[in-house]
């Protein structure tokens, strides 16, 4: 398998941050981990600030490589959330 | 004493505002309390809201002397977090322009008719803030009171719907993707003479804001003071709670079928959106000022946010902004202008207070 770019995720707001293996927030569904593959723009995490949930994206098709939070984290702007390979 | 058409008319409107705050969501923790009120005063008989009656008094102790709605700006200066405008002064000029449609909506009722103290009262449904306009029309015309409210809470929930249409008319898909940078920090040295140094400066400039922006500003030295954690925990939590249930169903108690069921009524709400899109349009066109002094690093959408409706109208431009971008996060920004919008609020009310009061 050729080795295709890698994207990383991250925090773009400060907050309380969900992420695999938590679930999404409204749809209650798993969010991707590791090995899955994301389509463009589809929801990879969320980031809880003023009670509200904000999604974060993937920005290109990819499969998650690494997630480096944890569901309950605080996360600060530019904190490394999840890292893609570009397929 | 029988039931009349007029209180039969104002039960269901109770009871479709119960609806909407149970059943949507909409403001519940306001809507509620005036609803229940407005259905109290509304049974014959029971003299509620008259001389003598439970909702009489919250009204004449609580509201006639202002006592509640200085109350809950002191629970909002303890809940707000100024530090998004303190980290971006400018956005405070965001927060001026969008008190736009307080002025504009005056404008408008003087036209209709109403008369010059009544308009101003109709024009601050423009501020989205509700102790502000409860607070402005106690003192300039009470029999609008519920009107008033209810249009200016009703609006607030509304916010989502309103405010789009009138950011995407006014800016560009291209203004709308702008990504803005986060700003320095802010020290706690600064956060803590905010409050001083804001009531100091407005309330000598304009006496007439000093109930509302002192007890603003005390709430937030309460919360940033570091030394005043109890206080600040029952101010923005207990304190705020209580006041609530006492003001809103004495608000819904100045609901009775005679002074509700008028033309006036049908105006008030009709100006009140009028007020919110033009104030969402003052904030959002100088927005686009700033886009461009900044050379394209400030999005105008954040504008919008300066309507105050804390934190609604920010959560709103951060959907809209992601819309365009789904890299543009901007609730944070647009938390300036924002809280910036309540101040702005207060000192609308207050020239209001000082040129007709």
């Amino acid at each position: 398998m050729a080795n295709g770019n890698l994207i990383e995720i991250r925090a773009k707001l400060p907050g309380q941050v969900t992420i695999h293996p938590g679930k999404h927030p409204m749809k209650n569904t798993d969010l991707p981990g590791v090995g899955d593959v994301v389509e463009e723009r589809q929801e990879v995490a969320f980031i809880e600030a003023m009670k509200m949930q904000n999604q974060i994206l993937a920005p290109k098709k990819g499969k998650v490589v690494e997630i480096h939070a944890t569901t309950g984290d605080m996360v600060k702007v530019g904190d490394l959330l999840m890292t893609l390979e570009e397929l | 004493m029988g039931l009349t058409v007029g209180n039969m008319i104002m039960i269901v409107v109770a009871l479709v505002l119960l609806y909407l705050a149970i059943g949507k969501g909409f403001e519940p923790l306001l809507l509620v309390g005036i609803a229940f009120g407005c259905l109290l005063a509304n049974i014959p008989g029971a003299g509620i809201s008259d001389e003598g009656g439970l909702l009489y008094y919250f009204y004449k102790y609580g509201l006639e002397t202002e006592i509640m709605p200085c109350l809950i700006f002191l629970g909002i200066g303890a809940l707000t977090d100024f530090t998004p405008l303190l980290a971006r002064p400018v956005t405070f000029l965001l927060g001026a322009a969008a008190q736009f449609g307080v002025f504009f909506a005056m404008f408008l009722a003087d036209m209709l008719g109403f008369g010059i103290k009544e308009a101003a009262s109709i024009g601050i449904i423009g501020g989205a803030d509700g102790p502000t306009a409860i607070y402005l029309t106690v003192k300039l015309a009470p029999h609008l009171l519920g009107a008033v409210v209810v249009a200016a809470y009703s609006y607030m929930s509304l916010v989502p719907l309103i405010q789009p249409p009138v950011i995407r008319l006014l800016t560009t898909q291209k203004e709308r993707e702008t990504v803005m940078e986060y700003p320095k920090p802010v020290s706690k040295i600064t956060r803590i003479l905010f409050p001083i140094v804001t009531t100091i400066v407005t309330c000598l400039l304009l006496p007439d804001t000093t109930p509302l922006i002192g007890c603003l500003m005390l709430g937030n030295l309460l919360r940033e003071s570091g030394v005043t954690d109890r206080l600040f925990k029952t101010a923005q939590g207990e304190m705020i709670n209580i006041v609530t249930i006492l003001l809103t169903i004495a608000v819904g108690g100045t609901m009775g079928a005679e002074t509700f069921l008028t033309a006036a009524t049908l105006k008030i709400i009709a100006l009140g959106a009028v007020a919110f899109a033009a104030s969402t349009a003052g904030g959002v066109l100088l927005g686009k000022l700033f886009y461009v002094l900044s050379g394209g690093k400030i999005n105008p959408i954040i504008g919008a946010a300066g309507v105050s409706a804390v934190p609604m109208a920010a959560r709103v431009s951060q959907v809209e902004g992601q819309k365009a971008n789904p890299e543009n996060f901007l609730l944070m920004h647009a938390m300036g202008p924002n809280v910036a919008g309540v101040i702005g609020t207060a000192v609308a009310a207050g020239c209001f207070l000082a040129l007709l009061g």
